[in-house]
């Protein structure tokens, strides 16, 4: 087994980089992911955007260490890079999810501020429309009055 | 990396396949399952911790496309569970 610069030759055609293990013979990539710093959706989201370019496997201990494999569906696709943009994804989507947190706040926030003016402005056109019902009725009242004068 | 027992092995006719269960829950693999059910049959065992699943084309193929099946099965596992997560 020899090592250089955080890369190790597992076996033949078998490289390890960083959390990637590259097998150039079967064609995959395994990716082991800490699940304390990558929560499940992150995981399935970043897999996800890769089922295109490869047949995604998850495997391994969803408390511990997730393994998550990538079997290349051409084989002009490059191994290393391939791991390395499911990293990436991972980062994109943490990111996001992130993002998604906060902005449900300020969403419900929003949300509730339009239902109150909503309220308000149908409060507005009930008195509106009540008052022009009681106007309606003295008018009606008065006519009949006049009428009934005339008589 | 911890070592795993293989997900996709072909034997003669059959693809044998070995579905984490927490990640792969039962009703996403009863969902996929019956997309394979018009082009093979399928089996699934149920174990404590995984799902064993058997399927036999109805169509005799060669062991790299068997194993492309085995392989898609996967792909079709996750595709449900992000459909089923948008729901």
């Amino acid at each position: 087994m020899s090592s250089f610069i955080g890369i190790e030759m597992v076996e033949e055609g078998k490289l390890s980089v960083d959390n990637l293990e590259v097998d150039e013979k079967t064609g995959n990539v395994v990716i082991s992911v800490n699940p304390k710093i990558y929560p499940m959706n992150t995981i399935f989201s970043a897999a996800y955007i890769l089922v295109d370019k490869a047949w995604v496997l998850i495997d391994g201990d969803p408390n511990e260490e997730i393994i998550v494999q990538l079997r290349r569906k051409d084989s002009k696709i490059n191994l290393e890079e391939l791991g390395r943009s499911f990293n990436n994804e991972l980062v994109n989507y943490s990111v996001y999810n992130v993002q998604v947190e906060k902005n449900a706040i300020l969403r419900g926030m929003i949300v509730q501020k339009a239902l109150e003016t909503q309220s308000q402005e149908s409060d507005v056109k009930i008195e509106k429309k009540a008052k022009k019902a009681k106007e309606r009725k003295t008018v009606a009242r008065a006519k009949t009055k006049r009428k009934s004068r005339r008589k | 990396m911890q070592e795993l027992k293989p997900n996709v092995r072909v034997e003669e006719n059959k693809i044998l396949l070995r579905v984490n269960k927490s990640f792969y829950d039962f009703e996403t693999v009863e969902n996929v399952k019956k997309q394979f059910e018009q082009i093979a049959d399928v089996l699934t065992i149920d174990t404590k911790t995984d799902t064993l699943i058997e399927i036999t084309p109805i169509q005799k193929l060669k062991s790299e496309e068997m194993e492309i099946i085995g392989y898609e099965f996967f792909n079709r596992l996750l595709n449900t569970i992000k459909e089923m997560r948008n729901e």
